[in-house]
């Protein structure tokens, strides 16, 4: 099955990859509160995938650091910069971890609406 | 149960009344109600039954295809998916209730078994009542009498058709022939507004929300909220498990770390946890790859709107990308200031760098919004007049020049003109106006309207 693009003009890529994953799994016309929960929480988990992508990229000095970075509130252009330097191929990373999580969502969706024969 | 079955309930030479009836039928559990519930479904069903149901050829006249636009088209499709008999409500109802194989004929016991089975969903379903009552009032007036009415009305009847649709998958109906009986459904309750009076009504509402009993629907609906929830925990699950191999870290911070991450990579997004917003309508960019509307982010909306359905109109689409332009267009037209936002405001989405191109003869335009918006770009018209232009992009999205949108700026052979300008302040054409503009070299008098400035060679 095709994966969505991620949008890179998207306000949050990550939310509007969501969004569009969904869509393609057949829930786009799914009751709206239920739709909205789900994207919220498939959205965390969509950014813990990258992040335990990106925590095999590091070394556990700097995942001390980066912990010690959340601790004190960092903001999201500080916290980016951190990858920057530390994993230059974030960006390749970043999008790997997504099209897996998405693939595995795909094909999970596609089992459950032949079992409940939707 | 199916309206056959009810039918079986009803003793030969019946003689009590409604309410007695209503209390077998009840009792032998066709459905679940109340004393005063069933004190009202029995007076309704007197009502429906009191109701003349209109005749076979007065429903089959009325049968047409919302599908198509022309009505010619409307009623040849309508002759094809009625081919089994006529939709009468009657017959309408009996389908509902049996599978497709029984045939239910418009007797007395099919018709008694049909008008409890009308009221007891009407009296059980408040929903239903209330869409009964905006199809019935509003939404009727606004068919017969305004001009946007006929969407109105399709808005009203969507969820009743779903259900209909829905009902009659459950009755084993496959996909296409349940979609098939809704879209024909609608076509007779959308005529029936039209053209009849609404003492009609109650039975083809009825008929078309079709759901017998109140568990049905219920079901339904859990099997999608189970699924799409499913997909949430699977998600969980996933990470779950890769999760234990990286002991050292909550699962917070691990979020935390993939938005930052993510951030680094796209340039945007936030850190902060995703929260569910519930009362956000289904995001419309999900139609299509968010490349494709970028085209459109500087044009106005309604402008955005109409490139898209000329984008729509092409024959070579296939059915899904053709639905997915034609959602989003009737998105952008349903701004409340389609006239006024960009397409990139109106779909909330961040706008791609703003492209500029060169004005060509033959080139149709649309209005933008470039820089400034509430600055006007001055330029200079007939006889020195300043107007004040408005910019265009062209088809691809790209601004190239600007149109005096000024209602005071020239007419030629009757017809009024906009003048064209290029990016860099130079009159270079004109186009009509009244009509989508197109731009054309030169002045309308010298009569080689689209030809092009040079011809390479």
């Amino acid at each position: 099955m095709d994966l969505p693009p991620v949008s890179a003009f998207a306000h949050d890529p990550i939310r509007a990859y969501i969004e569009a994953l969904l869509a393609k799994a057949g829930f786009a016309h799914a009751p709206d509160a239920e739709r909205a929960e789900t994207v919220a929480a498939l959205t965390a988990e969509a950014q813990r995938r990258v992040g335990l992508e990106l925590a095999h990229a590091i070394d556990p000095h700097s995942l001390g650091e980066f912990r010690k970075l959340a601790e004190d509130g960092a903001g999201e252009d500080e916290m980016a910069a951190f990858f920057d330097v530390r994993v230059p191929d974030a960006e390749t990373r970043v999008r790997r971890a997504l099209d897996a999580f998405g693939r595995e969502c795909l094909e999970h969706a596609d089992r459950l609406r032949g079992e409940l024969h939707l | 149960m199916s309206a056959e079955g009810l039918k079986r309930l009803i003793p030969v030479g019946w003689t009590g009344t409604m309410r007695d009836l209503v209390d077998r039928l009840a009792d032998h559990r066709a459905f679940e109600a109340s004393l005063s519930d069933r004190a009202e479904i029995a007076r309704r069903a007197d009502a429906l039954l009191a109701t003349p149901a209109p005749d076979e050829d007065e429903a089959r006249r009325l049968k047409f295809d919302l599908a198509t636009t022309d009505w010619k088209m409307r009623a040849e499709a309508a002759a094809r998916l009625s081919a089994d008999g006529a939709w009468t409500p009657w017959s309408v109802v009996g389908s509902l209730g049996a599978s497709a194989s029984d045939e239910a004929g418009p007797h007395d016991g099919s018709r008694l078994a049909s008008a409890i089975l009308i009221a007891a969903r009407e009296t059980l379903s408040p929903d239903l009542v209330d869409r009964h009552a905006e199809l019935q009032g509003p939404a009727r007036a606004a068919l017969a009498h305004e001009k946007d009415g006929s969407r109105r009305w399709d808005e009203a009847a969507r969820p009743v058709v779903a259900e209909f649709a829905g009902n009659a998958r459950l009755h084993g109906a496959d996909r296409r022939s349940a979609a098939l009986r809704a879209l024909s459904a609608a076509a007779h309750l959308k005529g029936s507004a039209m053209r009849t009076p609404a003492s009609a009504d109650p039975f083809l509402l009825g008929a078309a929300a079709s759901t017998l009993l109140r568990a049905t629907p219920a079901k339904r609906e859990s099997a999608t909220v189970s699924a799409i929830k499913g997909l949430a925990r699977y998600g969980a699950s996933l990470n779950a498990i890769r999760a234990s191999m990286w002991e050292d870290a909550d699962p917070e911070t691990t979020r935390r770390m993939g938005a930052a991450a993510a951030f680094a990579a796209f340039g945007r997004g936030t850190a902060a946890a995703p929260r569910s917003r519930a009362a956000r309508a289904p995001d419309v960019r999900a139609h299509l790859p968010i490349e494709t509307l970028g085209r459109f982010a500087y044009m106005t909306a309604d402008e955005a709107a109409d490139a898209l359905d000329d984008e729509a109109s092409d024959p070579r689409l296939d059915a899904g990308r053709r639905r997915g332009l034609e959602t989003i267009a009737d998105a952008l037209r349903h701004h409340p200031a389609a006239h006024a936002v960009t397409c990139a405001e109106a779909l909330d989405m961040e706008a791609p760098e703003e492209r500029a191109s060169e004005l060509r003869p033959g080139m149709k335009v649309y209005r933008a919004v470039s820089g400034n918006r509430r600055r006007h770009a001055i330029h200079e018209g007939k006889h020195g007049r300043t107007v004040r232009c408005r910019a265009i992009a062209g088809p691809d999205g790209a601004i190239v020049g600007h149109l005096a949108f000024d209602a005071l700026s020239r007419e030629f052979g009757g017809r009024p003109l906009f003048a064209a300008y290029a990016l860099d302040g130079r009159r270079y054409g004109y186009a009509w106006a009244d009509e989508r503009p197109v731009i054309r070299r030169g002045e309308p008098e010298q009569g080689f309207m689209t030809a092009p400035e040079r011809i390479p060679v």
